[in-house]
Order: C-alpha cells, then structure tokens, then sequence
C-alpha cells in the first residue's frame, strides 16, 4: 500500500508540475506559487539525511507562498509549510510573513517574519528546482546554528547600480532567531530531533552581483545571544560569518562557500564546492565536496572526536523534465559522525564506537511552480 | 625554417577565425508609450529593466516591463540578445527571485495585442513584438548595444 501511495503521489506530482508556472491574480496584484519534494534514501551505516538501510524512509513536504501588492509600494508575503520528516507525522509551518514597503530601490523595509538573508541557499532553503542535490551541504545548512530559515523583526534591504553593470545588494537585519544547536547538553525545544534555542540576533549580507548574468559574490553573518543568563552569569553569544560566490551560467552550475562559527561552547569551520553541469537541456550530472570541522573548548575523548567531523564527496545525476520538475539521484560518501550518527539504541558502545564511514544513496523529486 | 612557425601559426588562427558577419538583424522592436521621452536604449539599460534590476527610467518615472509569454519566438530572440541568457536561464533567475521572496517576474502577456494594448495604458511600459507588427499610437525605441 505504501508503494502504491507514493507512486501516485509521483504521478500527481507529473502530471501538475508539467504546465505549472505560478498564478498572477487580480491583474498582477496577487500571485501564488509553490513547491514540494519527495525524497527516499537508503545508507550503509548509519543513519544520514534522514534515510537508514531501510529503503522507504522518506520525506515529504510542500510549499504555498502567497505574494500580494494591495497598494503601490507595498508588498505582503506569506508562506505555509507542509513537511513530514522521517518518523513524524506532517507537520504545517508558516515559513515567513512580512510586509516589505519600498521606499525606492535603495530602502526598503521588512517587518514580520522574513526569510534569513544568509548565504547563497537560506532563503531558498527547501526549493529543490534551484539546486543540483536534494539535500543542502549539511555543514553550513543542516542541523547546525549557522544556517536557519527565517528571523522575527526588522530588516533592510536594498540595491544600488554600480558602474559598468555591477549592482550591489544590501541586507540588515535585526530580531529573534530560532537556532538550531545539535550540540546542547539539555533542550527544551527541538525541531526535527534538533535542540533549537531562542535568541536575539543582528546581521546583514552583501551580495556583488557581476555583469556577466549569474555570477554573484556575498559576504554574510549574523551576531547572536541567548537572552537568559547562563550559570556563569552571562549571556552565550554567538557570532557567524561567512563568504560565498555563485555562477548560475547556460549549462554550468557553480558554488562555493565558507563559514566560521565563533562561540564560547565551540568553534566551527565549513565550506564546500558544488558544481552542476547540463549535458542535455535534460540530462545533468553534478558533484559536490564538502568539509566541516567543530573544535570543543572541553577535551573530547579521541575516539568521538569524530562526532565534530564531517568530510563529504557527492555524486550525482540529475533528469529535468523542465526547469519547474526533476528527477534526482546521487551518491554520498562520508567520513566523520558529525551528521551521520548511529541509529538510536540502548547499546551504549554503539554510540561510543561508532561506525566512522557511511554511504547514503538518495533519490528524490522536486518541483515548483 | 621560419616559415614553419609562421604556416603553424596562421593554421592556428585559422582554426580560430569565423565567416565575417554584419551585425545581426534584429526580429523584434521595442515601443514604449508614446508620452516616454526616451528615444533610444542601451541594450545593458533594457536587460536591467527586465532583470527588474532597475525600476526607473532616466525620467524618474517608474518603469513597467512586459513579456510575450514563452512560447514566443520572439520571446527567445529578446531573451538570447538583449537579456545574454536563454529563455530556461531567464526562468531560473525568476524562480531564486520569486522564492526569495524579492520580487515577481514582469507580467506575461498571451499575444502581441495584449502588449500592445498594456504598453498603450501605460505610460511607464516598455515591451517588445515582432519587427513586422505594426504599433500605432506607440514609439519604437532604438537599442543601442
């Protein structure tokens, strides 16, 4: 029955994503868009993205964004979540809602909760059209306190023309913050089996965009702390910080990032190269190295230093009917157990000798409209 | 013996040099209302229209761009020589925009009429059609490259 299901949600999924492109309403005063996933794995060791050596875990989710323009300048954006992880039952989230009034193209104003303007992927983070993998490098975008979704507050944003074709566009921001933190001792919240801690932030990015269409260069952080006092009596801050640059050409796909997070519980490292390359207007085949590093201020016993490392090489090929839906399979191969942790167990020793290497087979569709 | 290098070199270039071309001719124009004072456009200031990179023509005015809808030919044409990207690029960009929640591609117009007709209501429109289609009432700038 399970197959069955899954199946016809594919055939839905074709038979929907082959025409769609969006909806302008109300002579271009209301627009409505989407996306969705489906996405199963198998790994050999380990439990990674989700997946087991269990083929037929899978994730599900898709996305409603409403976008209204009511009167000049103003602009209101919306967007509803429906996700269902591996293990938990599907779950509806408002991703953001802002109100965004533009006072030229040099100032506009965000107030509710907006989309984080942080590296190259946080504020597409679920749209599977506008990357070559189905899952985001998990050192800069999974379950760490660098890569997050949204913020609650106040944000800037704006754009400035340069000469000879050059723009450069700005953002600064200021609010709440859920962040994730999968190393937290005791949680009182979590999201997906991550702790998530609520904490006050400020950040900003700047992207350079080139004259050469598709080639972009940011620059982004943010500066975080918990509100409460920790038993030392002071606040845990938290500081982010990071470059990236993108090339999104005819046939060729190019990122790459790297990140730094500073903190007094721990310190971490992360970067990585993806690059995608089109060898039909179908057919793209694509490949991603990865490396992320997190240093304890605590001496860690050696054999679960591995918990704070995680090297990945990723391989993948990639079917687009059309820009809007794709078909997707890759290969990863992992050292490290900083995202790829032992399944869930009594055995202590399993957790305390943990198998270092995993392999994850993932296949997946993603669509949008 | 020099000779040899030379031939090798002229071979080399050769191989590198294309059938000498006039400019293109161009398939397509493009009117604005006929209260815009401009007379001509870079083709850098149109892609920047488009690109809703910027929003204002050199007036200050607020400036409105229009698509044909995809299927277009003429579509293609504008997309490959004013915008330097194919019609799937173009449709990438807008998506990263679009859920980046920073701003929706121009309106998509389903025939030359209706462009015509929007550009006509107006006065900060600028769209493009077919070369042979005729466009009273409106005025054809000239694209500067």
């Amino acid at each position: 029955m399970f197959h069955l299901r899954w199946l016809s949600l594919c055939l839905g999924v074709l038979l929907l994503s082959g025409p769609a492109s969006g909806m302008p309403l109300a002579d271009g005063k209301f627009f409505i868009h989407g996306y969705g996933h489906l996405s199963t794995g198998r790994t050999w060791e380990n439990v990674y993205l989700g997946s087991n050596d269990e083929l037929g875990q899978h994730d599900v989710g898709s996305t409603l964004m409403f976008r209204a323009l009511p009167v000049q300048r103003l602009v209101v954006n919306t967007q509803f979540s429906f996700e269902k992880e591996p293990g938990e039952s599907l779950e509806l989230e408002v991703d953001y809602a802002f109100a965004e009034y533009a006072f030229s193209d040099k100032l506009r104003l965000r107030v509710g909760r907006n989309q984080l303007p942080l590296a190259l992927y946080s504020e597409i983070y679920d749209v599977g059209t506008l990357r070559p993998f189905t899952a985001l490098p998990q050192g800069t975008y999974g379950p760490t306190s660098i890569g997050a979704e949204n913020y609650d507050g106040l944000g800037l944003t704006g754009r400035f023309n340069l000469p000879a074709e050059w723009m450069l566009e700005y953002d600064a921001y200021g609010g709440f913050l859920d962040q994730k933190d999968a190393l937290a001792m005791d949680c009182e919240d979590s999201v997906g089996g991550v702790c998530v801690v609520e904490s006050q932030m400020a950040g900003g990015r700047l992207a350079l965009w080139a004259p050469l269409e598709g080639l972009r260069f940011t620059t982004s952080g943010f500066v975080s702390r918990i509100p409460e006092k920790s038993e030392e009596g002071e606040h845990d801050v938290l500081g982010v910080l990071g470059v990236g640059a993108e090339y999104l050409g005819e046939s060729l796909w190019l990122r790459a990032e790297f990140f730094n997070l500073f903190s007094d519980a721990a310190k971490t490292r992360t970067a990585y190269l993806e690059a995608a390359y089109f060898l039909t207007p179908h057919w793209q085949v694509s490949g991603r190295l990865e490396g992320s590093r997190s240093w304890s201020p605590t001496p860690i016993p050696a054999a679960l230093l591995t918990y704070l490392r995680h090297r990945e090489v990723a391989v993948g090929l990639n079917y687009w009917f059309n820009p809007h839906l794709v078909f997707k399979v890759s290969f990863h191969n992992v050292n490290g157990n900083r995202f790829a942790q032992p399944e869930p167990s009594d055995d202590p020793t399993a957790f305390l000798r943990p198998e270092t290497h995993t392999k994850l087979l993932s296949l997946g569709t993603q669509f949008s409209f | 013996m020099r000779t040899l290098p030379l031939f090798l070199l002229c071979g080399f270039l050769v191989l590198f040099a294309r059938p000498a071309q006039g400019a293109p001719s161009r398939t397509y124009k493009v009117v604005v209302h006929e209260s815009n004072p401009m007379t001509e456009v870079s083709r850098a200031q149109l892609s920047q229209l488009f690109f809703k990179k910027s929003t204002q023509w050199e007036s200050g005015a607020t400036a409105l761009p229009v698509d044909l809808n995809d299927s277009s030919p003429v579509r293609a044409a504008f997309c490959d020589e004013v915008l330097k990207r194919s019609l799937p690029a173009v449709r990438a960009f807008w998506q990263q925009r679009i859920f980046s929640g920073r701003d929706v591609p121009p309106p998509e117009l389903a025939s030359e009429t209706d462009v015509l007709a929007f550009v006509r209501a107006n006065p900060g429109a600028v769209g493009y059609v077919a070369v042979g289609t005729p466009t009273p009432g409106l005025k054809v700038v000239t694209i500067l490259d």
